[in-house]
């Protein structure tokens, strides 16, 4: 009795795994790894873009074509996006940083303020409260010279353009 | 701040030669060994973060290491000329460093790019992605494969933590089990030894060689992968030396690349086997782009 359970469990395992697709057993799950990925239309640098996926963002990998793989996001939608942008490994650790602050990696201006403001640790009063009013000052002078750094760091239009212009990254021939 | 204060030398040279690599192996807590037994490689992974806790190791998080960074870069700037003040080329320098950041093992952080007002060949990265070069560096380079080669270097150094590393193992700050942003902000003394660790660290006592190597193979790596002429690193280099044989060694401007410098023949090797490992490097030729980097640079170095 008990080896004939056993048999048709065996069996009905075998047919409920022949019942599955066989694409979806290959399929390949990666992660964005940049700040930002764009998802194009077709494998190539210049198509229309579909989507602007977030770093951590899920992929279902359908297919590769050289430097480029068509994917299949979480919300349904599927198009081509470069390689180098995604990664096997799902990324941990800093990636919470900026979405915790609200914005992604190249924010706007004003987003980035927010961050570099919440990084430098910028609570001017709260850091002079006990050092007087030298250390406020060299706070005052350490935050300006921050925003002067950070002023510089391209926005994610401007560093695409630049990679365009230098056929760079994905737009290399 | 005596610390950094000394007579001759300026921050830590960019290109330290890594010596004679050939071993792939390094002491860098960037290095993860892997055997691709997942098992093994778990039970690897939890004994390495075992051994960094029996080590004692403080742990940073991002925030407090882009504080500690910021004032150690805002110290090392005023020190060595402060800031150039030039929209143009510095948001061009910010591009084509941003540009290489995107093909680093630590993509998720921004990087901060200042061209620093100095007649010095020197580069260097602080903690939390505030990295510099001097004027003096960017007229001895010719193209931008060379520049994204030595900023590649530099993002190296961020992505693998080095300087943090230092300052988290640094005997002065042994006692201290949390480093949080109120903290640094309401301790002064802590943000000012942890301040001076790194600093030292980048003016006097220079990294590991295994640290420079590391930084070495990555940014030929990271600025070939991501289209680049990866040996724009490399001939950059090669230019110093040959700026040093018509300079004279003691001349200031180049000697404190050399303090230090193995062969170049040895980095060639050591660029070349890192060059060989690239992988998905974007188009079939590394591209020096000097068009581009002399139209931006004209008459601004």
């Amino acid at each position: 009795m008990k080896r004939k359970f056993v048999l048709i469990a065996g069996l009905a395992t075998i047919a409920f795994l022949a019942s599955l697709p066989v694409s979806p057993a290959m399929a390949e799950t990666m992660y964005v790894r940049t700040a930002t990925a764009r998802l194009r239309a077709t494998e190539s640098p210049l198509a229309v873009i579909v989507q602007i996926l977030k770093r951590g963002s899920e992929v279902e990998v359908l297919s590769r074509k050289g430097r480029f793989a068509r994917v299949k996001t979480k919300q349904d939608k599927e198009g081509w996006i470069y390689l180098r942008r995604l990664t096997d490994a799902k990324p941990g650790g800093e990636s919470g940083i900026f979405s915790s602050l609200g914005q992604a990696f190249r924010g706007t201006d004003a987003s980035e303020t927010a961050a570099s403001a919440a990084a430098r640790g910028v609570e001017e009063e709260k850091g002079a409260s006990g050092a007087g009013g030298g250390a406020r000052s060299s706070i005052q002078k350490v935050n300006l010279f921050g925003a002067e750094m950070e002023k510089y760091r391209p926005t994610d239009d401007q560093l695409d353009r630049f990679l365009r212009e230098g056929k760079l990254g994905e737009y290399a021939e | 701040m005596s610390t950094y204060d000394r007579k001759k030398s300026t921050f830590f040279p960019l290109v330290v030669l890594s010596a004679l690599l050939s071993m792939g192996v390094s002491s860098c807590s960037g290095i993860q060994v892997r055997t691709g037994d997942e098992n093994v490689d778990q039970v690897l992974g939890m004994l390495q973060s075992a051994t960094g806790a029996a080590e004692g190791l403080l742990p940073i998080g991002y925030k407090e290491e882009r504080l500690i960074g910021l004032r150690m870069a805002h110290a090392l700037s005023e020190k060595y000329g402060g800031l150039l003040k030039d929209d143009e080329l510095t948001s061009y320098v910010n591009a084509v460093g941003s540009a290489v950041a995107l093909e680093s093992k630590r993509p998720d952080i921004p990087y901060f790019f200042g061209v620093l007002n100095s007649g010095t060949v020197n580069a260097f990265a602080c903690p939390g992605g505030y990295i510099f070069i001097t004027r003096g560096a960017l007229a001895q380079i010719q193209s931008e494969a060379e520049l994204a080669g030595v900023l590649g270097h530099e993002i190296a150094h961020v992505a693998n933590k080095h300087v943090l590393n230092a300052i988290r193992r640094a005997k002065t700050v042994r006692g201290v089990t949390q480093v949080t942003v109120s903290a640094l902000n309401s301790n002064l003394a802590m943000m000012t030894s942890m301040m001076d660790v790194g600093i030292d660290t980048l003016v006097n006592k220079g990294l590991s060689k295994g640290e420079e190597n590391e930084a070495d193979t990555e940014g030929a790596v990271y600025s070939g992968q991501l289209g680049y002429q990866p040996k724009g690193l490399l001939q950059f280099v090669t230019k110093l030396g040959e700026l040093r044989k018509q300079s004279g060694k003691d001349k200031e401007e180049v000697s404190v690349f050399f303090s230090t410098h193995p062969e170049n023949a040895d980095r060639l090797e050591s660029i070349q086997n890192a060059i060989a490992s690239l992988k998905q490097p974007a188009g079939k030729e590394g591209k020096w782009v000097k068009e581009r980097f002399q139209t931006r640079t004209a008459g601004r170095i």
